[in-house]
């Protein structure tokens, strides 16, 4: 208990020496040469009062759970198209063959390549911000989807073939199950794109969010709410991140 | 159940070039009889046992089963020698997967399963997943899977082929006792001429590529087998002609000289 303890802090002992020598620098070094330095490179204790005035006010959990929201439902969309296509790509090699050349094309694209067209389509505000998020995410969904069919071993198949299953059975109780991991897989880069491309949206066309959030210190001269929207994302990204090895473990038990 | 292979053929054509596995390849297999099958790699034994299964088409001739079904299960199921288990179900999911797939109460297929389970002597390892299993274990995995599928016909492509010589000892005696109990029609490939003799009512000796029965040989060891038998004279004289006849076509495959083919 108490090694575990130990470890758990001396596995933070790195970030810590940072946030101190930060501390250091930018709270007590730097405002001796310049007075209005808390404006250009605020210290983490600046970072720190702002993130706890936010988080009274609950302006910090209103922007949170915005952007929260609008990855979720561009995720959620994403899945719901890229898994079964993905699965249809590989059930059916002809239709995977055209699909192939069309998703390869559309691939290399930066997903900010498509704000435009989103703020024309859709205005500035949520709906842009979540159809970024789908055609970030949309991708590696895809493409992990389609691998994880292709990789399930014909013996496997055959296996279950001479066994009596159906060709339904078969998808349902073989090709399904084998292709899971790497789906998994392609959710959790599917999700980490959903949460990069949320903040370029947010900061680009929004009224609210972590993104506008960060956008807004700008206006407001206020680098250390900056800061303090950045690190907020960074963390929730990290937690989303956990959440999903987690749940890989807890769904695959044998994919050890 | 019967088998009757007729004048089976198999090309293959990968990417313009045409490999031709099997040539007229004729062989019939009696009802509960265990034949096993051997002959020179690459001369179609996979294939011919993938053609019985339905697995592969045949490009010329006839497979057709005959006799009265006995039965409740399909009329095969194949045994490989990489035990082609499903690594995300635990060990008795994976025994139970053929009569899940024919939509046997869960109830019913459990304890089916848990009776194999037993039979092959696998007992507090029904919910391991199978990696966590020894090779020789797994493949007692793959034959009780087999099994509970209650196929007419099982097919065994060098199930043993994989464990090490002692486990493939362990092994034989068990499939023999578990033959034994059930008697299903085998049909059993190896490459172990010992293996052959030991475990098959006949043996059918397959030429080199493209293959075809070239003879088959009756094992005239009485049953229940075992072990001792390895150092009869008459289990000696067996193995001797099985091992002339397959080193004529190892001389074919390999292109060795006509002259030492004659004897
Ligand atoms: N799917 C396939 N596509 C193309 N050629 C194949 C295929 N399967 C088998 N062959 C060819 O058919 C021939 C017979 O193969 P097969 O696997 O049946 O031999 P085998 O007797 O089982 O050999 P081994 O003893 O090494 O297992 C080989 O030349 C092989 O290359
Ligand atoms: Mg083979």
């Amino acid at each position: 208990m108490g090694s575990k303890l130990l470890r758990l802090i001396s596995s933070f002992s790195l970030l810590a020496a940072i946030l101190i020598g930060w501390e250091i620098v930018a709270g007590t070094i730097y405002p001796k040469y310049n007075a209005t330095s808390v404006n250009i490179f605020p210290p983490p204790s600046a970072v720190l009062g702002i993130f706890w005035d936010l988080l009274r006010s609950g302006e910090l959990v209103t922007h949170t759970l915005a952007s929260m929201a609008r990855v979720a439902v561009g995720f959620g969309i994403a899945t719901l198209i890229a898994v079964p296509l993905g699965l249809s790509m590989g059930a059916w090699p002809a239709w995977g063959e055209q699909m192939r050349v069309v998703i390869e094309v559309l691939r290399p694209i930066p997903p900010f390549a498509w704000i435009p067209f989103g703020l024309l389509w859709f205005g500035v505000g949520p709906e842009q911000t979540v159809f970024v998020i789908v055609i970030s995410s949309i991708f590696p969904i895809l493409m992990n989807t389609v691998a994880g069919v292709e990789q399930v071993e014909p013996v496997l198949k055959r296996s279950a073939l001479s066994l009596g299953a159906s060709k339904l059975r078969l998808f349902i109780n073989v090709v399904l199950p084998r292709a899971l991991p790497q789906i998994i897989v392609g959710l959790r880069i599917g999700l980490g794109f959903a949460w990069m491309v949320l903040v370029a949206s947010e900061l680009i066309g929004s009224t609210a969010g972590l993104g506008y959030l960060i956008l807004d210190s700008r206006n407001l001269g206020l680098p250390s709410l900056a800061f303090m929207g950045m690190f907020v994302i960074g963390i929730i990204g990290y937690l989303l991140d956990a959440g999903m090895r987690w749940l890989e473990r807890v769904l695959l038990p044998w994919n050890a | 159940m019967r088998i009757s292979v007729s004048n089976v053929d198999k090309r293959f054509s990968v990417r313009g070039r045409e490999v031709n596995a099997l040539n007229k390849a004729s062989l019939e297999v009696r009802d509960a009889e265990f034949l096993t099958l051997l002959g020179p790699s690459g001369c179609g034994k996979s294939t011919l046992l993938q053609i019985i299964a339905g697995l592969e088409p045949a490009t010329g001739g006839k497979v057709s089963f005959e006799g009265r079904r006995t039965a409740s299960g399909p009329v095969t199921t194949m045994v490989w020698q990489r035990y082609a288990l499903f690594p995300w179900r635990t060990i008795k999911h994976n025994v139970a997967f053929g009569c899940e797939m024919r939509g046997m109460p869960r109830g019913e297929r459990m304890a089916r399963a848990q009776h194999f389970i037993e039979n092959v002597g696998l007992i507090g390892f029904e919910e391991a997943f199978p990696h966590e299993l020894s090779g020789g274990m797994q493949q007692r995995v793959a034959l009780a899977r087999a099994l509970c599928n209650d196929p007419e016909i099982l097919l065994m492509d060098e199930p043993l082929a994989a464990l090490d010589a002692q486990t493939r000892t362990v092994m034989q005696v068990e499939l023999l006792r578990i033959w034994d109990q059930y008697k299903k029609t085998v049909v059993y490939v190896t490459h172990s001429i010992d293996e052959a003799v030991l475990l098959g009512d006949r043996i059918a000796i397959m030429s080199a590529r493209p293959g075809r029965i070239k003879e088959v040989i009756p094992v005239t060891l009485p049953r229940p087998r075992t072990l001792d038998m390895l150092t009869t004279p008459e289990f000696h004289k067996l193995a001797d002609h099985a091992w002339n006849s397959i080193k004529e076509e190892f001389d074919v495959a390999y292109g060795a000289s006509k002259e030492g083919q004659s004897q």
